[in-house]
């Protein structure tokens, strides 16, 4: 299995830049496997650096495992399973839960291991042209996971007693090599031309399932063969007893390990005399059989290749020697069955895994996992999963809470290339036991805030996580934006949002200068319509009481909308800037027949005109044309008031 | 209530079931469109029945699962997100995309074809189109940028556009009839436009809250069409009587964040489904009487409110019922079929 090395290796890609001269190029990281690189100004004899032609910035991505559909499935499904096992432990404060509680999250990850599995599979099968690339070794990826992650389960998290591990080792063993179902299939395909027991293969799949402990579809197999049918008692009538008679541990009807392995003890030495009796030397193949039984090691070098390689050759080693073996010394055998395939020379990325797992190495197994796996989902979720966990022994809880959060950061910072994910990677982010907050900020300044609604999606998920100044930031960047698109009602909105009342203020100054400029309001919608959010800042609540003003106006209602208009300007709300346009707006209630200011009235708008005409600033910013303008309409104004004032004086 | 979850690979904005001839017929086939993805695209799916005879063993229990899964038939790719989508007619389906363009896009199952039959480009800037409304022939659609934009299908030039008439960014359109359309914006307004006038200002303007709480989703009762119904951000579903007043007549906090979509059930329209930012797909059941509703002198409330789908996790976006089968999209790059939703 040397595709795990092949897979990392470096990867080469040519880019053509029509501006590159000489083979220059700079190269910087982008964050989230992007590479950013461009061919640099070059410095000509005089060292001057000048650019020619057209600049090319290219953007070049890595290891875009993540972007596969399968990969996707396997991130959102698995990601279910994460955020349900971390909620479960934040109810289980004292932070150690039930053993079957984990197993159940372990099935569940390798469910989905194997439903992606077979998904692949069936794609492969399906269309023969029109592969999408790598399909064949993302299945091997997957197949290759789904067996760690099944060793890992048995060893770490089932954590089964002596005796009772074997028995899942081998049922491991038979779900993921299935080479003994492929012989026997192969022999019982073609029943009609030729019988099983005279197919070529037919010996090596009766080897193939007592090498895997099915000794029952041994027998099976064996009663096919046509020296069965005869009743004498002879070799195939004993090793059919044999194989009957070969005790398997049945740990669930609670038998004693001492019980069974007195039994079993008998039955190997039965098995013993009988090969030294000579019993199978007719039928040399029965004799392997024997010998296997036995536990006879040069008979398990001999059938290494059927087994295939060292850790199958281990399980049946142990199955036919010491089956009531420790979980923890599983791996004191495993030298010598290595040595059978070539020795620690030979051992793949994948088999120095396996053996770190026998070994109960689980740093080990986790470090090796990182480097020769081509994604970080494994380590991850391997690590969460045995994290918190007493099963390991000498597991200190530092070191892990460091590796479980370097590697929950690795596999976030491997998703956050694929700009959907998003919301995965937070939350696998803020998981985190140290300094969550930390990178979930940083990581969420840098969300791209493509549209309203995943702005408001992004908002929630700051309002989960307490991060309020990033929320603010965000809702100030989108006022902004509103902003320079010209949509002030929009940027009044957000400013409303983060309670900003000083861009509130600017805003609402904006949106005056714009009825100064233009004698419309653009955004009235939105100022008709504030309610009590139109008090935050003093200016905006001006402007409203302004625009109620033109609406009292519009709709006749004189008196009303004069009480209002003095209101503005003694309140002293208005700003002095627009003292005069407020002034000229009273001239058309000054003409009207009614008398709409009395006495007190209107010697308040004077005092106010005066006030305004103190304003040396203010006027000295004219131009010469507008200081005639303003100096003209203080008279008329002047005068409108002296005569209002006068016809008041009278009635 | 038995339910199927399909993981597909892509956010899906918006599932909508396709239009059934017969309300006997279970719906089976639906589009969707995707979201935020570095390439987007519509996709056209197949749903096989679960077809379980008194005889069936437990052994066809895969097989079942299998064919209770979608199966992707077509796929058609989109120059942007998916931001709204409504079937024209059975086999035309408007989708708005958020580059700005409106697309109809035509396809056969049978003939294994998926393709856009026509555009209108460019007609909302900002951030494009944020919901679309279709009522054959004509078409809505509406944008951050508050313009709202009103086509005919096979008419090239958009026959009305009302640019910029609102200030706040409008979330999503509904046509009540042909030349009535209602909007809802982030500002928390409900308005209604006529299509007849020849001013672009709204014929009413509703207000959902005091406090400017922003409205996401509209549908409207299929068979009482004065009753509004809208979704707010802070969860509560707003219920509007268009010949009465502008305030509402009943506010419901049916979730805890925003109701991205709401739709009553066409043909038990006593149903109204919502589904939100909090993950759960919930049902109101009433006779939607506003005088039950509005009055407060009743004890005991007339609504009931059962939830279909509890927290999944991450957010449900849209949702559709037809028939029996309640369609969902979540952003777990997930769809969910429930059954019995009714």
């Amino acid at each position: 299995m040397d595709e795990l090395v092949e897979y990392h290796k470096v990867n080469e890609m040519v880019i053509r830049d029509s501006s590159t001269r000489d083979c220059n190029m700079i190269a910087c990281w982008q964050g989230g496997n992007k590479i950013m690189t461009f061919a640099p100004a070059l410095p000509d004899n005089q060292d001057n650096f000048r650019q020619t032609g057209p600049v090319y910035l290219h953007n070049v991505q890595l290891n875009t495992d993540m972007e596969h559909p399968t990969s996707r499935k396997l991130i959102n499904e698995s990601h279910m399973v994460f955020a349900s096992l971390q909620q479960m432990r934040k109810e289980v404060k004292d932070k150690s839960l039930d053993k079957s509680l984990l197993l159940k999250f372990s099935r569940k990850y390798r469910s989905i291991l194997h439903s992606n599995f077979l998904e692949i599979r069936l794609k492969l099968e399906g269309e023969h042209e029109n592969h999408e690339a790598g399909l064949e070794q993302q299945m091997k990826l997957y197949s290759m996971m789904e067996l760690i992650w099944s060793l890992c389960e048995i060893l770490f998290v089932e954590n089964l007693p002596d005796g009772a591990v074997l028995l899942q080792l081998v049922e491991w063993c038979k779900w993921h090599f299935p080479l003994a179902d492929e012989l026997v299939q192969e022999c019982t395909r073609s029943v009609d031309e030729t019988p099983p027991a005279s197919h070529p293969s037919y010996w090596d799949a009766v080897y193939a399932l007592v090498l895997q402990g099915r000794v029952s579809e041994a027998r099976d197999m064996l009663k096919l063969h046509p020296h069965y049918q005869t009743q004498v008692y002879d070799s195939f009538s004993s090793i059919d007893e044999l194989l009957r008679k070969m005790p398997l541990f049945s740990f669930y009807q609670g038998q004693s390990t001492a019980e069974f392995e007195m039994k079993w003890r008998h039955w190997q030495d039965e098995c013993l005399k009988r090969l030294h009796d000579g019993d199978f030397d007719t039928v040399i193949e029965l004799k392997t059989i024997c010998k296997i039984l036995c536990g006879d090691e040069e008979v398990f070098h001999q059938l290494s290749e059927l087994s295939g390689s060292w850790y199958r050759i281990l399980i049946t080693y142990l199955l036919y020697t010491n089956p009531t073996i420790n979980l923890y010394d599983l791996h004191y055998h495993s030298k010598l069955c290595i040595d059978m395939y070539g020795g620690h020379t030979e051992l793949s990325a994948l088999d120095n895994i396996l053996l770190a797992a026998f070994k109960f190495d689980v740093s080990q197994v986790i470090r090796e996992c990182c480097i020769h796996l081509s994604n970080w989902w494994l380590p991850t979720h391997l690590t969460d999963l045995i994290y918190y966990s007493e099963l390991i022994p000498n597991y200190s809880s530092e070191n892990s809470s460091d590796l479980r959060d370097f590697l929950l950061v690795q596999y976030a910072n491997a998703m956050s290339g694929v700009e959907s994910l998003w919301d995965v990677v937070a939350s696998y982010l803020a998981s985190c036991s140290t300094e969550s907050n930390h990178y979930l900020a940083l990581y969420v300044q840098r969300i791209p805030l493509s549209s309203e609604k995943k702005v408001a999606k992004l908002l929630r998920l700051c309002e989960k996580h307490q991060l309020t100044t990033e929320a603010q930031s965000i809702c100030k960047q989108m006022a902004m934006k509103a902003l320079t698109n010209k949509r002030l009602g929009n940027a009044l909105l957000w400013c409303i949002k983060s309670n900003d009342s000083s861009f509130a203020m600017y805003i609402a100054d904006q949106m005056l200068t714009e009825y100064a400029q233009t004698g419309t309001f653009s955004n009235i919608d939105v100022i008709d319509y504030l309610g009590p959010t139109i008090l935050m800042s003093e200016r905006l609540t001006f402007l409203g009481k302004y625009r109620d003003f033109h609406r009292l106006h519009g709709e006749e209602k004189f008196e009303e909308a004069g009480r209002l208009l003095l209101n503005l300007l003694v309140s002293r709300i208005a700003p002095m800037e627009l003292w005069l346009s407020l002034l000229m707006d009273a001239l058309p209630l000054l003409d009207k027949d009614k008398i709409i200011y009395g006495v007190e009235e209107t010697s308040s708008l004077l005092a106010c005109l005066n006030t305004l005409d103190q304003q040396d600033k203010l006027f000295s910013k004219l131009s010469e044309s507008e200081k005639r303008n303003h100096l003209q309409r203080i008279k008329h104004l002047r005068l409108s008031l002296t005569n209002n004032l006068a016809r008041a004086i009278v009635s | 209530m038995a339910e199927c979850l399909a993981f597909v690979s892509q956010k899906m904005s918006r599932v909508r079931w396709q239009p059934v001839t017969s309300s006997l017929q279970k719906p089976d086939t639906f589009v969707s469109g995707s979201y935020d993805d570095t390439v987007n695209n519509i996709s056209v799916w197949g749903v096989g029945h679960m077809t379980r005879t008194s005889n069936q063993q437990a052994d066809n229990y895969m097989d079942d699962i299998e064919s209770s899964q979608p199966k992707k038939l077509l796929e058609c790719q989109t120059k942007g997100s998916v931001a709204g989508m409504e079937y024209v007619d059975q086999k035309s389906v408007a989708v708005g995309l958020s580059s700005g363009t409106v697309s109809l896009f035509k396809y056969n199952v049978e003939m294994q074809s998926l393709a856009m039959q026509q555009m209108w480009p460019t007609l909302h800037s900002l951030s494009g189109v944020t919901d679309v409304a279709a009522k054959n022939p004509d078409l809505a659609s509406v944008g951050e940028d508050g313009t709202i934009n009103m086509m005919r299908v096979d008419c090239k030039q958009p026959l009305r556009c009302m640019v910029g008439v609102d200030s706040s960014p409008i979330t999503s359109v509904h046509m009540v009839t042909s030349t009535e359309v209602c909007t809802t914006n982030m500002a928390g307004q409900l308005r209604m436009y006529d299509a007849r006038s020849p001013s672009d200002s709204p014929s009413r303007i509703m207000i959902s809250s005091e406090t400017l709480v922003g409205l996401c989703s509209v549908d409207h009762h299929p068979t009482q069409g004065h009753i509004l119904a809208t979704g707010g951000a802070d969860g509560c579903v707003v219920l509007f009587d268009a010949r009465k007043e502008c305030t509402p007549v009943s506010k419901l906090q049916i979730h805890e964040q925003d109701v991205w979509e709401l739709r009553f059930h066409k043909t038990s329209p006593e149903h109204l489904f919502t589904c939100s930012q909090d993950g759960t797909v919930r049902r109101l059941d009433t006779t939607f009487d506003t005088k039950t509703l509005s009055s407060e002198l009743s004890g005991t409330s007339p609504i009931e409110v059962s939830e279909l789908l509890p927290e999944c996790g991450t957010s449900i976006n849209s949702l559709d019922p037809s028939g029996n089968l309640l369609l969902c999209s979540s952003d777990a790059e997930a769809i969910y079929i429930i059954d019995n939703a009714v």
